[in-house]
């Protein structure tokens, strides 16, 4: 089969074996782990349920990024790590706006938004460029 | 030369300023278009997007998502620099101001009519027994962003009027005159409390916020009107009326759903759309109280009881 992709880009090909990604698993379970971890001290009164829900957050957008960074790291698996990064810096600054005050800091969703676009679009036109 | 293909890429790139602009508008407190309303702000962007739209048609260039995103962000920038969220900003609300309107200042006014219009926020409407007092209005805006209270006296009738941005209001209404109150918000919620035994009218209505109406009506001394309506937020009626007063409530609702919970009332007619209440002994009743209540995709909730 022949690799498919934009010019400029690594090329993607398509799966041939449906193969269990250890990755995924890995990080599957520590974003499963911080959720409990945030759950239970929320039980047992050492956060507040907003508090709590902040950390869970925090400790998500840890994860995603050091997905993406340990994804970026293997190329056969580098095209996922884009989404990863944006999702991971979205659930930041999620995480910031709910511990500061959701009604005052949503605006950081925004920024985090606008940042990610930003970022993937002049990422994109360089790798164009380059290629060209 | 830029090639068709990276108009996608500009457009994003573009998306992705407006968004970090936009953002850091809503954060620092700074609305170009203050006094543009909520509407118009979106209009505005509309027509942007649109014509960005068409220029990138005209050209043939498929840029599908990124268009989309750039409408978004135009729409999320024009709404922000209308000032319309500026009470949801970090810690910028100033202390709470309060103009009153008192019974030693408008001596020959037997009748108080209130008119008041906000683009966003919360308004409380309380009634006071306090017969000092006509009306009191307690708001928190950002500086710069005062409302404009603006009244006459036609008559013996004290008329208000009250209109602004983007602020939280709480009235207070004196309860032992006649009075009357419209109040319309376009983004935010209307909660009410009060006896009803003066009430002419009452119409609230909000674009996307829920009204909440807490009513009480032991008696009352002429008939009386309450209309509220809503869009996309849902409607709650709390209502205790007395056996002299016969209530009649309808409500209406075009894609949300109608509950109920009722005492000494009974069902006219309802459906999955509509309901029909009047309260027992409405035909020898001494005075009325019709209430209508309707609702876009919100739901409506009403609680009723007469007391005996």
């Amino acid at each position: 089969m022949a690799p498919s992709g934009q010019a400029g880009e690594l090329p993607t090909f398509p799966r041939v074996v449906e193969k269990a990604d250890p990755i995924s698993y890995f990080f599957l379970g520590l974003a499963i782990v911080s959720l409990g971890l945030s759950a239970l001290m929320a039980q047992l009164g050492l956060l507040k349920p907003l508090e709590a829900l902040s950390l869970f957050l925090w400790l998500l957008a840890l994860v995603l990024w050091l997905d993406a960074l340990i994804r970026y790291l293997r190329p056969w698996t580098r095209h996922k790590s884009m989404p990863l990064a944006i999702s991971g810096s979205i659930s930041a600054a999620l995480a910031a706006a709910v511990f500061l005050g959701l009604t005052a800091w949503w605006p950081l969703l925004i920024l985090a938004l606008g940042a990610c676009s930003l970022a993937y679009g002049l990422f994109k036109l360089r790798a164009a460029r380059t290629a060209r | 030369m830029m090639i068709k293909k990276d108009v996608g890429l500009v457009l994003l790139i573009a998306s992705g300023v407006i968004f970090i602009i936009a953002g850091l508008m809503q954060l620092l407190g700074a609305f170009p278009l203050y006094g543009l309303s909520l509407i118009e702000a979106l209009g505005l962007a509309f027509l942007a997007s649109g014509i960005i739209l068409l220029i990138l048609g005209l050209l043939g260039v498929k840029v599908g998502g990124s268009a989309v995103l750039l409408a978004i962000s135009l729409c999320v920038l024009m709404v922000i620099s209308s000032g319309a969220l500026a009470i949801f900003t970090p810690g910028r609300l100033e202390d709470g101001s309060v103009a009153i309107f008192r019974t030693a200042e408008f001596s020959s006014v037997s009748e108080l009519s209130i008119s008041c219009e906000i683009s966003s926020g919360s308004l409380e409407v309380y009634s006071t027994p306090n017969r000092s007092l006509l009306l009191e209005a307690e708001y928190y805006v950002r500086p710069g962003m005062e409302p404009t209270i603006e009244h006459e006296v036609v008559g013996g009738r004290l008329s208000v009027f009250l209109k602004a941005g983007a602020i939280l209001l709480r009235l207070f209404v004196a309860s032992w005159l006649p009075w009357s109150l419209t109040a319309s918000t376009s983004l935010g919620s209307i909660e009410a409390e009060f006896n009803i035994t003066s009430l002419r009218s009452l119409r609230l209505s909000s674009a996307l916020g829920s009204i909440t109406l807490s009513i009480m009506a032991q008696e009352l001394l002429w008939n009386s009107t309450i209309t509220a309506s809503t869009g996309l937020g849902s409607l709650d009626l709390n209502l205790t009326i007395g056996p002299s007063v016969g209530c009649q409530v309808r409500a209406s609702t075009s894609l949300g759903s109608i509950d109920r919970e009722l005492e000494g009332f009974e069902v006219v007619s309802s459906g999955w759309d509509y309901l029909l209440i009047r309260s027992e002994g409405y035909a020898s009743a001494e005075h009325f109280l019709d209430v209508s209540l309707s609702t876009s995709l919100g739901s409506i909730d009403v609680w009723a009881e007469r007391r005996a």
